[in-house]
């Protein structure tokens, strides 16, 4: 896949400018995934190496087809939207933010102000959680756990904030056609505040913890570089792209909810370290420094945010059946914190989409790994793989598992973060 | 960097350029926030034929547009890719969604393939070929990128006549094989 | 002559048994350690002799592909190896064969241990993995001798003029490194020392030496087709390893006994100098193994050997020097 990506530059530069050497150095290909460790979720890199240098890199994925374009084309417009909760597990909101925008869109719904703030809150809320892990699964990809382990503490707090804001830590159910389904109130508020003078301080932590550190430097400089031609050709997104000194964000560009009203800038490693090279720091860097932007859009949007209704129909039936008299189509998307995400929807006057079509940024940055890749050591796949912070689970999306009924009869029993943190009774050192 | 236009001015410029060959355009805008901007989106209908032109021509208004996706969808008769470009990125909510939709009968479909303006766009023809079956002419890989490489040939998951997987049989069919 | 042998049996025993304790003792302590020092709870200390107890029981799974002789043989050899150095190096009280072997020997049958991984990761295996953990096992095995080769030449021809036999550990509890000439001596010594402690990160692979069995890299590298039973005697060798190496650190530099200062004699001497000998091998091994383990990111296998051919290696040199301008000028 990767392979055919930039067609024939730089796959047969390599093998026809030293066919010497491939006599002399025999290669082997080294199969990483379906199942590895580096890997979290199942994708295939087939990987040809010269000793331990890089000549070839090739892409399988589908390992992880769920069908949800299928599905999602048999369900009505809410069902969906809580389908569409459900592709990633760490962005669930960015999945739902943009179905609904798009389905406004093809359906003509207008959505109230606040509402428009109130996603960007917690859109941005969920970005602080998303690089915080992302950072976290870095210092693990470069044999350096404590960066893991102490991200990922930090990122507990967000998570308990999200809890407080929807009710849950993940798949939030905020999202509706035409607005939000909670209001925040005077109490998130203050709640919200508390949390992000915690982070503006573990922010500044992690970027002088990423900036400085010796050893972070000598495994991600100068390694997985993206030149930023290929950046643009590829049209790679998000992160791995501004990581190029590209400036694109979604969030800039378009202004969509309430981003133009707030007002962002994309991150760019040449306005931070003073030049661009496009390597795995550079990209850390943007992500680091995103952390201390989303806290920033987050306070921005506090202020702003106007009073108002937050949701344009309350009723699920009667918003269905307003959608039922419409036909039309629309895109939505959102700057995820992997990249843009992009929907499709066209209504066709019935009470579900007539085709519902998901791009998740992911699929597009795989492509960049083969330029990353090659050149480089066998000891750079991980955290170059890594760097992309790629999401097959948003990437594949479609096999249907068939439940079987005797293992499904056991009653669920749901917990409280609380209760089972209860369950441990050794407190935690911190 | 290409000087930047309105929505309006893109939108005319393709229909001076293909005139007859656009099928269908229109514009579409939105206000979002607090009402005060609007994003706007172009979208044309252009014939197969003055399809890659079009892909073309929107290439030299901005240097590498960016490719979003593209949509495969059946309608009936045909199958339509919607190919969705984001041009003039980079300035603060300056950038234009185009959306370039051509469309074949399904007795004959077949696409040219884009990847030698935009070589970012494999993966998406790939997905589209896997998806829908249609033929994208001269890609330079056609191996399969979503669905398994032992899925039956001639069954297209996001088809509604009777090359797509329906609500029955064939899914549990599928189902029980794996 | 019979009788003889049976004693070596027994004292090997004792020693198998008494450094495995010690070994796992302190692989626990030091995940433990690092647990806290990065936040989290840790397993309890116990774990490392449950693993062990347990992958004992386990099935021993010889890949399809693999010769299977060397497979199975290549962890006893490991293992044969680090007990016999354990019967040179004194672990508080003087070693079984304290007069006979010298530091060559100990040196070889260090390398020998890393020797045993390779042939059983590389040449029986057939695992890729297991092959480039292999490759980056002998590549770390090369640069790290260095500098180690480097401290043990120059202690031991600097001690010469001062001993019977200079390779041989017992001469080194003889003279008090640190004090036998000016502050310059203090200075080399103590580089010397520094190098030593990095060495034993590099000898153990821990920390950003972890190359060899890279997790994330290479799923494990060389034990990546290991179970049951090799594995448990691989992991008991690599025990057994980290508390030769660190006796070897304190034999060298600090083999001073608790017992003389004190002035108690007898077993009770001997249980002392035993606990304080803990005390001195803990301390080498939380500076170089945990502490470092805890604040470092895995480094890359050039950067390695780039760290310890091109940094570390004239380091060892300069201090070397410093030694040698006291004793010759």
């Amino acid at each position: 896949m990767a392979k055919s990506g930039d067609g024939a530059k730089s796959g047969d530069g390599a093998k026809s400018g030293d066919g010497r050497r491939r006599e002399i150095v025999p290669t082997i290909t080294i199969p990483i995934g379906p199942i590895h460790p580096a890997l979290k979720e199942p994708v295939n890199f087939r990987i040809t190496v010269e000793g331990e240098e890089i000549v070839d890199v090739d892409v399988r994925s589908g390992y992880n087809h769920r069908g949800i374009e299928w599905l999602g084309l048999r369900r009505n417009w809410i069902q969906t939207l809580y389908l569409a909760e459900r592709i990633c597990g760490i962005c669930s909101w960015v999945h739902p933010f943009c179905y609904t925008q798009a389905a406004e869109d093809a359906c003509n719904i207008e959505v109230p102000e606040r509402a428009d703030f109130i996603r960007v809150i917690i859109a941005e809320l969920e970005r602080i959680h998303s690089h915080l892990l992302w950072v976290g699964i870095a210092g693990y990809e470069i044999g350096y756990d404590t960066i893991l382990h102490i991200t990922w503490q930090v990122r507990e707090k967000i998570l308990d904030l999200l809890e407080f804001l929807t009710g849950n830590r993940i798949n939030y159910g905020m999202g509706m056609i035409g607005g939000v389904r909670r209001d925040i109130e005077e109490k998130h508020i203050l709640k919200i505040d508390e949390n992000l003078k915690y982070y503006k301080e573990a922010a500044d932590q992690l970027i002088n913890i990423g900036l400085h550190d010796k050893t972070i430097e000598k495994r991600m400089k100068n390694c997985g570089i993206l030149p930023r031609k290929d950046a643009l050709e590829l049209s790679i997104l998000g992160p791995t792209t501004r990581g190029s000194g590209v400036r694109k964000d979604v969030r800039q560009d378009e202004g969509y909810a309430a981003y133009g009203d707030i007002g962002v800038k994309a991150v760019v490693p040449q306005d931070i370290l003073g030049s661009v090279t496009g390597d795995v720091f550079d990209r850390t860097v943007v992500r680091l420094v995103e952390l201390k932007q989303s806290v920033e859009i987050i306070e921005n949007a506090l202020d702003m945010m106007p009073s108002g209704p937050v949701m344009y129909e309350k009723k699920p039936l009667k918003l269905i059946k307003q959608m039922q008299k419409e036909s039309g189509e629309g895109i939505g998307m959102h700057e995820a914190p992997r990249g843009e995400v992009i929907q499709y929807i066209r209504a066709d006057a019935s009470d579900k989409p007539a085709r519902w079509k998901i791009r998740s940024p992911t699929i597009n940055n795989l492509l960049a790994c083969r330029p990353m890749l090659l050149g480089d050591q066998i000891a750079d796949i991980p955290i170059v793989v890594a760097s992309i912070d790629p999401c097959i689970s948003c990437t594949d999306r479609v096999t249907i598992v068939e439940r079987d009924e005797k293992r499904s009869k056991k009653k669920e029993v749901l917990f409280t973060m609380q209760e089972l943190r209860g369950r441990f009774k050794r407190k935690v050192f911190v | 960097m290409s000087s930047t236009r309105s929505a309006e001015e893109v939108h005319e410029e393709f229909r001076k350029n293909f005139g007859e060959e656009i099928l269908h355009s229109y514009l579409q805008s939105r206000k979002v926030g607090k009402k005060e901007r609007e994003l706007k989106r172009v979208w044309i209908r252009i014939s197969r034929a003055k399809f890659k032109d079009a892909v073309r021509f929107i290439s030299k208004i901005q240097d590498s547009p960016h490719l979003c996706t593209i949509t495969g969808q059946d309608l009936d008769e045909e199958i339509e890719l919607i190919y969705h470009f984001s041009i003039f990125y980079g300035e603060p909510s300056k950038e234009i969604k185009v959306m370039i939709a051509t469309r074949a009968p399904k007795n004959d479909l077949k696409f040219e393939t884009i990847t030698d303006i935009i070589p970012g766009a494999i993966l998406y023809e790939r997905e589209q070929q896997d998806m829908l079956g249609v033929k994208i002419e001269n890609i330079p890989d056609s191996r399969r990128v979503i669905l398994p490489e032992d899925f039956p040939d001639g069954l297209y998951p996001l088809r509604l006549d009777n090359n797509g997987i329906s609500d029955g049989d064939k899914l549990v069919k599928y189902g029980k094989k794996w | 002559m019979l009788f003889e042998v049976k004693i070596c049996l027994y004292l090997l025993g004792i020693s198998l048994f008494y450094t495995g304790f010690l070994g796992f003792l302190f692989s626990g302590i030091d995940r433990k350690l690092v647990a806290r020092m990065q936040g989290r709870v840790g397993p309890p200390i116990r774990q490392p002799f449950l693993d062990f107890i347990k992958l004992c029981g386990k099935e021993d799974i010889i890949p399809h592909d693999a010769t299977a002789w060397l497979f199975k043989f290549a962890p006893v050899l490991a293992l044969a190896s680090v007990i016999t150095v354990m019967l040179y190096i004194p672990v508080g009280f003087s070693p079984i064969f304290a007069y006979f072997g010298d530091l060559i020997l100990i040196l070889y049958l260090l390398t020998l241990t890393s020797l045993a991984i390779v042939i059983g990761a590389s040449s029986s295996s057939s695992s890729l993995f297991a092959a480039l953990g292999a490759q980056r096992e002998l590549v770390m095995l090369i640069s790290c001798k260095v500098p180690l080769a480097i401290i043990i030449f120059g202690l031991a021809w600097r001690i010469n003029p001062l001993v019977d036999v200079p390779f041989s550990l017992l001469s080194f509890s003889q003279v008090n490194l640190w004090i036998m000439a000016g502050p310059l001596t203090f200075i080399g010594v103590a580089m010397l020392f520094f190098t030593f402690l990095c060495c034993i990160t590099g000898e153990l692979s821990a920390g950003p030496f972890d190359i060899a069995k890279a997790k994330t890299e290479i799923a494990g590298g060389t034990l990546v087709e290991y179970s049951g039973r090799s594995l448990a005697t691989f992991k008991l060798a690599e025990a057994i390893k980290m508390i030769a190496i660190s006796s070897l650190a304190v034999a060298l530099f600090f083999p001073m006994p608790l017992s003389n200062i004190v002035g108690i004699d007898g077993l009770l001497g001997i249980l002392l100098d035993c606990l304080f000998h803990i005390l001195k091998i803990f301390l080498i091994i939380f500076v170089s193994i945990s502490v470092v383990r805890t604040v470092m990111a895995r480094l890359k296998i050039t950067q390695a050997v780039r760290f310890y051919w091109f940094v570390l290696t004239p380091f060892a040199l300069t201090g070397l020097i410093f030694i040698m301008i006291e004793y010759l000028v």
